[in-house]
């Protein structure tokens, strides 16, 4: 393995390590919900567009 | 490394099991419910998938022609995806009255389900193949 491979290979543990588990950890609280209102489905729109997340 | 991307093969898996699960409820709870939990699940996976390309991008490990091709993806799953949050919440205001609703509303999560298995199909495979390395 080179440089720019193992560079490659410690940028992404890193970056799963970190939006991972707080993915999973969000998920795991939305499991509980036990009634479902407008709003709590109105917080659902994704307003962030995916060249947003480039810039 | 593949461990390392369990995360969001969890996500992916859980996507599918639930959109199967929603179209299958009959009853309204459990229906807006499973909706809810699906569409939930839909915008973590988007987050964290674009957070972490974009992670990626920045540090010139993935290429221009990459990221458009993830915008790409990432905007039809945002269409679609509002589209069933609109949908789903009409569908809740109407207080699960309305037939025609629950069906526009199940046939948006199942597209939102679409959307985000193409993303998904993408994006991870991007992060492996770069992972191992194979694409340099």
């Amino acid at each position: 393995m080179n440089t720019k491979e193992q560079l490659l290979l410690l940028s992404v543990i890193d970056i799963l390590l970190r939006y991972g588990p707080k993915a999973i950890m969000a998920i795991a609280e939305a499991m509980k919900i036990e009634t479902v209102t407008a709003d709590d489905v109105r917080a659902l729109f994704i307003d962030k567009r995916p060249e947003d997340f480039f810039e | 490394m593949r461990q390392r991307v369990t995360p969001l093969i969890v996500i992916a898996v859980a996507t599918i099991f639930l959109v199967g699960c929603a179209v299958l409820q009959t009853n309204t709870k459990s229906f807006v419910k499973t909706s809810y939990q699906t569409l939930f699940i839909g915008m973590e996976t988007y987050n964290s998938t674009l957070q972490a390309l974009a992670d990626l991008h920045s540090r010139k490990l993935i290429t221009d022609e990459q990221r458009d091709k993830a915008i790409e993806l990432g905007a039809v799953y945002m269409k679609a995806h509002n589209t069933a949050v609109e949908l789903l919440r009409q569908y809740v205001v109407a207080e699960g009255d309305d037939a025609k609703l629950k069906a526009l509303a199940s046939a948006a999560v199942l597209a939102v389900t679409e959307g985000i298995n193409e993303f998904s199909k993408y994006a991870i495979p991007l992060l492996l193949k770069d992972s191992e390395g194979k694409d340099s």
